[in-house]
């Protein structure tokens, strides 16, 4: 990862950020924003609707910025539940084999083999719609994800000889994992955190799809996409807005994310 | 006529040169040994001589091989050579096979390929030629999977599949490196033989001064990518210094004392253990695998014991239980020393491998402290004992020599005055004309410390070089133990006398 990649991520964040103080205002001015005006759907890009508007009328620049809010909010609970719980579970199995790590690995495979979207519509039975019930659900796929990762990348750490040496020098399981384990498997947890924030938005847009995510008129990037699909001959702009907005904002997550990580490994930090 | 001839051959990357006017002949039914340390660019001859060399460099050379006078960049006659004039070997076998192929296919592939054979006669050609290479009569070698056999038995079929073609030039790089002492004394004597028996020529490369000592007829030393010195062995006196001076540091005299047991540190009563091979059926018995048998062991302060044994000979078993680490055994051990952090402390093969690659040296050397401040003096002094710079304690492992970070894991082991120091194969990992002085390093800790120190290696030289006594291990089994000075005069098991035998005796060089 060079720092110019780095960089240039590091700008796209401030574009997203500047975009998103700045549009809502502008667009109350002009007074678009998301409101449904039948007699202009589907225009092309023009003065007043720099992206043009949708099929409902509504202005596809204000859609993707406030979309931006509901999709992300999603997918970072998401990351947040899964990562939370997942990493140390995995940190956890990784330190020796046990009836522990056995119970975490299997658990991991009953969380897996089930259909992830009877799940959802399980926890959306239960909790209703909205961003929290979206966010649960993908969450609770997320720990399983984390987990496996985990465990796969801390595992041969484990038996390097300087986790022995710890060993002899007195220190446990928990300590080990603290100071050599865990600084050592954290480029891979950034990796699956870039990962599983740009999955998160594609799976908040199944969500929506099936009605489980955020509800309309609240605009996402995953229901914008959904709805675009059945326009896609007509104004495939439609799914393209949306589409470049989460490549964007993924990949800018992923390059910070290695970059993050390069700047953690001297090794690397040299070369 | 030379089989080879090398002339100035310069390979420079962007920056820097790595290679500087390396030129050496090679006669037919010689070897020509070349050693360095690791990094002086022995291997990159090898890759030149084989046209292998990495894209990015830039080479500039001539070579005269089969009458043929070429550039060293000249691809297509390297192409014409590799594999039917030109053999190679690699240090790793189990790396170099597909793990899908039997070994047979192995050898028979490139009959096919290059030598035009039909397949029924490329499989007999192979059996041949596997035959040749010294495997046992009630192995069938041809149907054996890579994964089947022993390593010693691997580079066997390397060496096999390199000499189908019968190539008039062999490279081997490091072929022993990775084999016990015996299997690699075998491996050796094999390349011998078949020089003396088809003429070839091979360039032997390794960083071991004796394997090359046993069956070189000249070799060359190389240092910073420039050949310092070629001279024919044995050497003469006053031909070559800077081999002579190579030569006499595996020379050095042993520095073990009379066995005094003042003071017993631990000691092993009957020690069993087992691992299990998996299960057949459900209500079967547990198939096991023993890897230690009745072993019993006493060791004193300011002593070094040397735990010698082939590998799988049970070795580390008894290190990792020592060493608490492993606590699934039967028998008991007897500490004369209070329970306490860092009662016991190891040294490991791999020196940058034992180090945190995050972390600075001063804080891994600092690890076994209990909240030790990053300037506790605690750390210098054990910096300084160890003879390691001040000003790389800042550094991180992968910057530093594999010396360097050996006296850096040692540094670790010794800051909090263990009462036993575990060494598992301290040395193996590092170049020749390091080893001498980690061995010096540790006699002067034993000394000053009075630590009781294993020191485990296959290495029977080292062993004899540093150690007051001699443990020898043999599947699990201890089956000589003794003072080193007895043990050598009068070894009492075939194994001993075996090992004694394989081991590379510099004095033969010298002779």
């Amino acid at each position: 990862m060079t720092p110019r990649t780095a960089w240039i991520a590091a700008l796209l964040l401030a574009v997203f950020i500047a975009v998103y103080a700045v549009v809502p205002t502008v667009s109350e001015i002009l007074n678009r924003g998301l409101a449904i005006s039948l007699d202009v759907r589907l225009s092309p890009p023009s003065h007043n609707h720099w992206l043009g508007t949708d099929q409902l009328g509504r202005d596809s620049l204000s859609m993707v910025v406030f979309g931006c809010l509901s999709s992300l909010s999603v997918a970072l609970m998401a990351v947040i539940i899964g990562a939370s719980i997942g990493l140390p579970l995995g940190l956890l199995a990784s330190a020796r084999t046990s009836i522990m790590s056995t119970v975490i690995l299997r658990l991991n495979d009953f969380i897996f083999a089930f259909p992830a979207l009877v799940t959802a519509i399980l926890i959306h039975t239960l909790f209703g719609s909205g961003i929290l019930t979206a966010g649960l659900a993908i969450g609770l796929f997320n720990i399983p994800v984390f987990a496996r990762t985990i465990y796969g990348a801390a595992r041969p750490i484990w038996t390097k000889d300087f986790i022995r040496a710890a060993r002899l020098a007195g220190k446990g399981n928990l300590t080990i994992a603290m100071s050599h384990v865990l600084p050592l498997v954290a480029s891979v947890a950034l990796a699956q955190i870039s990962t599983q924030i740009g999955l998160g938005i594609l799976a908040e847009a199944g969500l929506s799809y099936v009605g489980i995510g955020v509800t309309p008129p609240t605009p996402s990037w995953g229901r914008m996409l959904n709805e675009a699909q059945t326009l896609i001959a007509i104004a495939p702009r439609l799914a393209l807005i949306p589409g470049v907005a989460i490549a964007l904002f993924v990949f800018m997550f992923t390059s910070l994310g290695d970059y993050l990580s390069d700047l953690a490994d001297p090794k690397r930090r040299d070369g | 006529m030379s089989i080879l001839t090398l002339s100035h051959l310069c390979v420079e990357d962007a920056s820097r040169p790595i290679l500087t006017d390396v030129s050496f002949t090679i006669e037919p039914g010689e070897i020509l040994g070349l050693i360095g340390a690791s990094g002086s660019g022995k291997s990159l001859t090898a890759r030149a001589l084989a046209g292998l060399l990495p894209k990015n460099l830039k080479a500039k050379g001539s070579l005269v091989f089969k009458d043929h006078t070429t550039s060293i960049d000249d691809q297509r006659s390297f192409a014409q050579w590799r594999g039917q004039d030109i053999g190679l070997i690699f240090q790793d076998p189990a790396g170099t096979f597909n793990p899908l192929m039997t070994l047979g296919d192995h050898v028979a592939e490139p009959l096919q390929l290059c030598g035009a054979l039909s397949k029924s006669d490329a499989r007999d050609e192979a059996r041949h030629v596997l035959n040749r290479v010294g495997f046992p009569t009630d192995i069938d070698a041809f149907d054996r999977y890579p994964h089947e056999v022993s390593g010693g038995q691997r580079q066997r079929a390397m060496i096999a599949a390199a000499l189908a073609l019968k190539p008039r030039l062999l490279i081997a790089d490091e072929p022993t490196t990775a084999l016990d002492v015996t299997i690699e004394h075998d491996i050796l004597m094999l390349l011998r033989r078949l020089v003396n028996e088809e003429g070839l020529g091979i360039l032997l490369i390794s960083h071991d001064l004796s394997a090359l000592a046993q069956i070189a007829d000249r070799v060359a030393l190389m240092r910073d990518g420039q050949i310092r010195e070629i001279a024919a062995l044995p050497l003469k006196t006053g031909t070559a210094p800077e081999l002579e001076q190579l030569f006499a540091m595996g020379h050095k005299p042993s520095l073990h004392r009379a066995v005094s047991p003042d003071h017993s540190i631990v000691h092993m009563q009957a020690i069993r253990k087992s691992y299990p091979l998996g299960t057949k059926g459900l209500l079967r018995k547990r198939e096991e695998r023993l890897a230690l048998d009745d072993v019993s062991l006493t060791l004193n302060a300011g002593e070094i014991t040397a735990l010698v044994g082939e590998s799988g000979s049970g070795k580390s078993s008894i290190a990792r239980i020592l060493a608490g680490l492993d606590h699934a055994y039967r028998g008991t051990h007897t500490w004369f020393e209070p329970e306490r952090i860092g009662r016991v402390q190891m040294v490991f093969q791999d020196p940058t491998g034992s180090l945190n690659p995050r972390w600075p040296i001063g804080k891994s050397i600092a690890e076994p402290l209990a909240n030790a401040a990053p300037e506790d003096n605690r750390i210098k002094q054990a910096a300084n004992e160890v003879g390691l710079d001040l000003s790389l304690l800042d550094r991180f492992p992968h910057q530093l020599s594999g010396g360097q970070a050996q006296r850096a894991a040692i540094a670790r082991a010794i800051i909090v005055r263990p009462s036993l120091l575990i060494l598992d194969e301290p040395i193996s990992a590092l170049d020749f004309e390091i080893r001498d002085q980690i061995l010096s390093l540790l006699d002067q800790l034993r000394a000053m410390h009075g630590i009781a120190m294993l020191f485990i290696t296959h290495d029977l030289n080292a062993a004899i070089r540093i150690a007051d006594r001699l443990v020898v291990l043999d599947q699990g089994r201890i089956v000589e133990a003794g003072a080193m000075a007895s043990v050598l005069a009068a070894p009492a098991h075939a194994k001993t006398r075996a090992m004694l035998n394989a081991a590379p005796a510099l004095t033969r060089a010298r002779t």
